[in-house]
């Protein structure tokens, strides 16, 4: 043991003459200073950001009488994504009892390029030719209707899984609108008929691999093999962990509009403009500041006799108990004043989680300004 | 036996029908009291028809059920009924005036607004009925002009003869 310690002792002695004595090359130093930590390795921010492939769930946890009252229904969707995922190379998120903000932060993120969703929906195309019908659906844990804010998905995402009874017709319909003009690559799966959470999710995990996968190394389910239990294996493709360049960060032109929420809650405001979305006014703000979002009226979408801007509450509430009327203000090119929330005879706004905001002022030649719609790749 | 036990698990069915905990109230305001909403509109200009819809229906279920020829269960819908813009064929179909489908139009948000204010004031009513929809229906009236009621007073009309 001594005589050990004595080699090693020997040695490090033996380190620091050789140091004392190497050339003052350039190059020497600087591995010093970045060993040190004197210099920064990469410019800060510039580390490249991974693909990441998300799974959102907002289902109800059902009743089985043989699980635990501890368990959750999301646990049990969230094995197989991870078992597809995890080992892929890619990053993976997920995120359980998913709401507005989070869906809407998932499909505008740059860093996003895989979404699965799993929550209730609906469609109806069985009003065809009536002035009234059912309205499309896709509903979080608590009832809230988030079909518009899949309208606006990243360039970025290259594959959208949504695991939800005839949901298919409401993206259908979605890209019909143009919607989905800037995501040429996007590849939208759904359903249209009743499907189960962990077997739509299977399927859709299975078919993802064509789209997410390096054929050669991500292997699917075989369809008649006895592969029930088992989930698909996906391997990263090479050309999809490099992020876009930022010449192709997408730009519109559109009216900037600036929306304050005088009043503080505890909900947040998914803004509708004529069934499109706007943006979410968070019912949070630092500070002492109040909540505000500058959303942008898309000329591509501006009629100068339709400005009416719906405003959603996220949060709602106890139940039979009227909830109070929230405040808005608009500021933009347009007459702030110009802006009236609907209201009855004796100036209640009408609607109970929800308010209408209409545009009653002048409209001037308002000048179209360019906009990035997305959050580009830094 | 693995298989079919991770199956039943998780065997959810992802229908707005199939929400886990029924009977929540934001979601009931949009299945029972859908039909007396409706009802209501058409019952503000037809008070007489009133005593003839609480006699045919005895639950609001039941009337929603005719109404929109739709089976929903109890408290487990989450899509909402709404009022769309009519071209012309449709409003050929329902006798409209050039008048109410201009009228009724530029106006379906509005009406869709005050719709979704009707039931939720029913929603809290303890006994809520085709009555007291229709007051509540008056209750707003001139938020929405006459011509997009009459408008959607005819559509409620078809809605219910069907």
């Amino acid at each position: 043991m001594i005589r050990f310690v004595l080699e090693f002792a020997r040695g490090l002695a033996g380190v620091a003459e050789g140091l004392a004595r190497a050339p003052l090359s350039p190059i020497f130093w600087i591995f010093c200073a970045l060993a040190l930590g004197a210099l920064p390795a990469l410019p800060a921010g510039a580390a490249p950001a991974v693909p990441t492939v998300v799974l959102l769930t907002s289902l109800q946890t059902p009743s089985v009488w043989y699980r635990s009252k501890n368990w959750k229904i999301g646990e049990s969707l969230e094995e197989p994504f991870r078992q597809a995922y995890e080992k892929s190379g890619y990053a993976i998120r997920v995120v359980h009892e998913a709401g507005p903000r989070q869906l809407a932060e998932v499909l505008q993120s740059p860093e996003t390029i895989g979404v699965f969703w799993v929550g209730h929906s609906g469609s109806s195309s069985t009003t065809d030719g009536k002035a009234a019908r059912w309205d499309d659906a896709i509903l979080d844990i608590h009832g809230n209707d988030l079909k518009e804010i899949f309208q606006r998905i990243h360039p970025n995402v290259k594959w959208l899984g949504v695991v939800g009874c005839n949901a298919a017709p409401i993206f259908d319909h979605f890209r019909a609108q143009g919607f989905y003009r800037s995501n040429e690559s996007l590849r939208i799966q759904s359903f249209d008929s009743k499907v189960d959470a962990l077997g739509g999710l299977t399927s859709l995990l299975n078919e993802s691999v064509a789209i997410l996968g390096d054929p050669a190394r991500s292997w699917t389910i075989n369809k008649g093999d006895d592969t029930w239990s088992r989930y698909p294996n996906v391997v990263a493709r090479a050309d999809l962990m490099t992020p876009p360049e930022r010449t192709d960060c997408v730009r519109n032109r559109g009216i900037p509009l600036r929306i304050i929420r005088e009043t503080r809650s505890d909900s947040d405001l998914v803004l509708l403009w004529q069934g499109r979305f706007l943006g979410i006014l968070s019912a949070d703000a630092p500070d002492t500041s109040l909540p505000e979002v500058t959303v942008y009226l898309d000329e591509a979408f501006f009629g100068r006799s339709k400005l009416k801007i719906k405003a959603l509450r996220t949060h709602r509430g106890e139940a039979n108990v009227a909830m109070p009327p929230f405040s808005l203000r608009f500021e933009s090119a347009l007459d702030s004043e110009g802006w009236q929330v609907f209201s009855d005879s004796r100036g209640n706004p009408i609607g109970t989680w929800s308010q209408l905001y209409r545009y009653t002022g002048d409209l001037p030649a308002v000048p179209f300004v360019e906009f990035e719609p997305f959050r580009c790749t830094d | 036996m693995k298989k079919w036990t991770s199956s039943l698990a998780v065997l959810t069915l992802l229908c707005s029908f199939t929400l886990a905990q029924p009977a929540r109230a934001f979601v009931g305001f949009w299945t029972g009291n859908i039909g007396l909403t409706m009802a209501g509109l058409v019952v503000a200009v037809a008070p007489m028809a009133a005593d003839a819809m609480n006699e045919q229906k005895p639950s609001s279920f039941s009337l929603f059920s005719a109404l929109v020829g739709v089976v929903l269960m109890d408290g487990e819908a989450g899509q909402k009924l709404k009022f769309v813009t009519v071209g012309d064929e449709v409003a050929a179909n329902l006798g409209l005036t050039s008048a109410e489908v201009a009228a009724y139009n530029a106006e379906t948000a509005e009406l869709n607004q005050v719709f979704e204010a009707v039931s939720s004031d029913l929603d809290r009513m303890e006994k809520p009925s085709v009555e007291t929809s229709a007051a509540t229906w008056q209750q707003y009236e001139g938020a929405v002009s006459a011509d997009a009621i009459s408008a959607a007073r005819k559509i409620a009309t078809q809605l219910i003869a069907e």
